[in-house]
C-alpha cells in the first residue's frame, strides 16, 4: 500500500483513503509502544509524546484525530494537556480517550467536565480501544477539512 | 486587695473518704461577710471546703489564673465592677477553664436570678437565703457540675482527635490504594497488551501451541487484574470512597445478566441454575451496578462451592411492611460450620477452599464487597447453612408499597443444564 503523505492509496479502490492519526500521550515507554503497534495495524497513524509540553507542540502540528490521554501522567499533567488541548483552536473539540488505571469517580468527573470522549481502563481489550476510538473519530467532524 | 486563704495551694482532691474537697474563691469587699462564709463552709458536713477569699474584681481574675477553683462565689456588688461584667470577664479571660460562678445578691428575687444565669452564672444565691446548708448545698451541686461539664468538653476533644486522625489515616491509604493502582496496572497493562499482540499474530504468524501458551498467560493476567481490582473496590468501599448512588428501579434486567453468566460458569461443573424468583419484582431503590456485583459474587460463590451436578437456587421474598426485598442465593454444597459462619464475610477468609476439588484460588474478598454494598444500601446480608446440605446467602434491598408494576409476562426460568 503506497503511501503519500498523509493518505493511503487503496490500490483496490478508486478513491483515496485517508489514515486518521491518534496521539498517544503517555509516559510509560511500554504502554506507547503496545499501544502503537495495534493502532499501526489497524490503519491509524501514530504520534506520541511522553509529557505534557512535547504533547501540546506535537498536537499542534501533527492534528490529530483522536488523543489517547494518559489521566496518571506525573505532576497532574494528565488534567493539564486536556485543559490545555481545549483551549487552543486548533485542538478544541478533537476528541479525548482517557486511559485509567482505576474507577475513581472524582477523576472520571473532572474529565468528563473536560469534555472526555471516553474512558479507557488498563488493562484494556483491543479491540473496545479500536472500537471507542473509531466511533469518537466518526461523532466529531474531520480536524483537517476533507 | 486582701487575700486570706484557708486551703494552701495544694491541688483538690478527694482524701479518700467520699467527702469531696473543694476549692472555693470568694469575691466580696464586704470582709465580714467573708468571714461569715467561711465559718459556714468550715463547719459544713457535705465538703471540704478550701476557701480563698479577695474584695475586687482585678483580684478574682487574677487569683483564677494563677489557680484552679472548682468554684466561684461572687457578691453582685463589687467595688470595680458588677457580679455579672466580672462573670464577661472571667470567661474572656479563662474561656473553657472557667470554673462554675455564683451569684451572690443582697436584692434577690426571681428577676435577678434569671438575669444572673442569662450572664452565665451557674447559680444564684440571695444574701438573706444564705445559710450553712444552702451555701454549702449551692456550692457543692455547682462544683459538680462543673467537673461534668469539664469531662465532657475532655471527651469532646478527644473524640474530635481520633475522628480527624482516622480521617487522615483514610485520605492515606486512599492515596496508597491509589498510587499502587496506576504502579501495578501499568505493567499488567503492558504484559497484556504484548501477549495480545503476539496472539493476533502484529509480531509474525504464531503456531497453535504458542497461541494455547499465550492464551494461558491471558488468563493468568486477567485473574491477576480481578483480584487486584477486588482489592481495591473493597478498600474504597471500606473507607467510604465508592459512592452508592441509589435510585428507583427494576432488578429484572440485573437478575436475567447475573443468571446467564452464571449458567455459562455453572455449565463447566454440570450445576444446575434455578430461577425461583417472584416476578414481577417490585421496584427498588438501588444502585444497580453495585447491586449486579452483589448478586454476581454470591451467584459465583455459590457454583464455586457447590460440587458438580449440584444446584444453585435463586429465590426472592417481599416484606411489604418492613419496605424490603430480599433476595436469596441457595447452592447445595457442603455447608458452612456454625463455628464459621461468622467469619465468612471476612476478608481472606476462606473455608475449606478444596473441599469442592476445583482450582478455587483468587483473595476471597467477593463476600466482604457483598457486605460493604449491601450495608451501603441500609440493607443486610445473612447467611444460613447446613453442613451437608447447602447455604442460603440473603441481602435485603429497600422497595416500596406502591410500586408493583402489572403483571409483566416474564416468566420463571428453569434451567437445566
Amino acid at each position: 500500500m503506497r503511501t503519500v503523505g498523509n493518505r493511503r492509496l487503496d490500490p483496490y479502490q478508486d478513491s483515496e483513503v485517508e489514515m486518521k492519526t491518534v496521539l498517544v500521550v503517555e509516559d510509560d515507554k511500554k504502554i506507547t509502544l503496545a499501544l502503537s503497534m495495534r493502532l499501526k495495524a489497524s490503519g491509524y497513524e501514530v504520534v506520541a509524546a511522553a509529557d505534557a509540553v512535547y504533547a501540546m507542540q506535537t498536537a499542534r502540528k501533527s492534528r490529530p484525530d483522536a488523543v489517547l490521554l494518559d489521566i496518571n501522567l506525573p505532576g497532574g499533567d494528565g488534567f493539564l494537556v486536556a485543559d490545555r488541548l481545549r483551549r487552543s483552536l486548533e485542538t478544541a473539540t478533537v476528541p479525548i480517550i482517557f486511559i485509567t488505571a482505576s474507577k475513581r469517580d472524582d477523576l472520571r468527573a473532572r474529565a468528563t467536565e473536560l469534555g472526555a470522549a471516553g474512558f479507557l481502563e488498563k488493562p484494556f481489550e483491543a479491540s473496545a480501544l479500536i472500537a471507542m476510538l473509531e466511533r469518537s473519530i466518526a461523532d466529531e467532524p474531520p480536524a483537517h477539512g476533507a | 486587695m486582701s487575700f486570706e486563704s484557708d486551703g494552701g495551694e495544694r491541688e483538690a482532691e478527694d482524701a479518700g473518704d467520699g467527702v469531696p474537697s473543694i476549692r472555693v474563691l470568694l469575691v466580696d469587699d464586704d470582709a465580714d461577710y467573708r468571714t461569715l462564709c467561711r465559718r459556714y463552709l468550715r463547719r459544713s458536713d457535705a465538703a471540704r471546703f478550701e476557701v480563698e477569699g479577695v474584695d475586687t474584681g482585678r483580684g478574682a481574675v487574677s487569683s483564677c489564673r494563677e489557680r484552679r477553683f472548682d468554684c466561684v462565689l461572687i457578691d453582685y456588688r463589687l467595688p470595680d465592677a458588677t457580679g455579672t461584667d466580672l462573670l464577661a470577664e472571667l470567661r474572656d479571660a479563662l474561656g473553657d477553664e472557667m470554673p462554675p460562678a455564683i451569684i451572690l445578691s443582697a436584692l434577690g428575687g426571681e428577676a435577678a436570678a434569671a438575669e444572673a444565669v442569662r450572664a452565665g452564672a451557674s447559680d444564684y444565691l440571695a444574701k438573706r437565703d444564705v445559710s450553712r446548708e444552702s451555701l454549702s448545698r449551692t456550692l457543692v451541686n455547682a462544683a459538680e457540675k462543673g467537673r461534668l461539664r469539664q469531662q465532657n468538653l475532655e471527651r469532646r476533644r478527644e473524640l474530635a482527635h481520633a475522628y480527624e486522625a482516622l480521617r487522615r489515616r483514610n485520605e492515606e491509604i486512599q492515596r496508597f490504594y491509589h498510587t499502587v493502582s496506576h504502579e501495578v496496572k501499568t505493567p499488567l497493562t503492558a504484559i497484556r497488551e504484548f501477549l495480545s499482540i503476539m496472539r493476533d499474530d502484529l509480531a509474525g504468524p504464531t503456531s497453535g501451541e504458542q497461541q494455547e501458551l499465550i492464551g494461558h498467560a491471558l488468563e493468568s493476567c486477567d485473574q491477576l487484574v480481578g483480584q487486584f481490582d477486588d482489592l481495591v473496590t473493597l478498600t474504597r468501599l471500606q473507607t467510604g470512597k465508592l459512592t452508592i448512588v441509589q435510585e428507583w428501579t427494576s432488578l429484572d434486567g440485573v437478575i436475567a445478566r447475573c443468571l446467564a453468566a452464571a449458567c455459562a460458569l455453572a455449565a463447566e461443573k454440570g450445576i444446575e441454575v434455578i430461577d425461583l424468583t417472584e416476578r414481577p419484582l417490585p421496584s427498588v431503590h438501588v444502585d444497580r451496578n453495585r447491586i449486579a456485583q452483589v448478586l454476581a459474587n454470591l451467584l459465583n460463590n455459590a457454583i464455586k462451592y457447590t460440587g458438580e451436578h449440584g444446584r444453585v437456587a435463586l429465590g426472592s421474598r417481599v416484606d411489604l411492611e418492613a419496605g424490603q426485598l430480599s433476595i436469596a442465593v441457595t447452592d447445595s454444597g457442603p455447608g458452612i460450620a456454625p463455628e464459621h459462619l461468622a467469619q465468612v464475610f471476612d476478608r481472606l477468609y476462606q473455608v475449606a477452599p478444596n473441599l469442592c476439588g476445583a482450582n478455587e484460588g483468587g483473595l476471597g474478598l467477593g463476600l466482604s464487597i457483598a457486605r460493604e454494598i449491601v450495608h451501603g444500601h441500609g440493607g443486610q446480608l445473612d447467611v444460613d447453612s447446613v453442613v451437608g446440605e447447602g447455604s442460603t446467602f440473603s441481602f435485603t434491598v429497600p422497595t416500596r408499597v406502591d410500586a408493583f408494576k402489572p403483571a409483566d409476562p416474564a416468566p420463571t426460568s428453569v434451567t437445566r443444564l
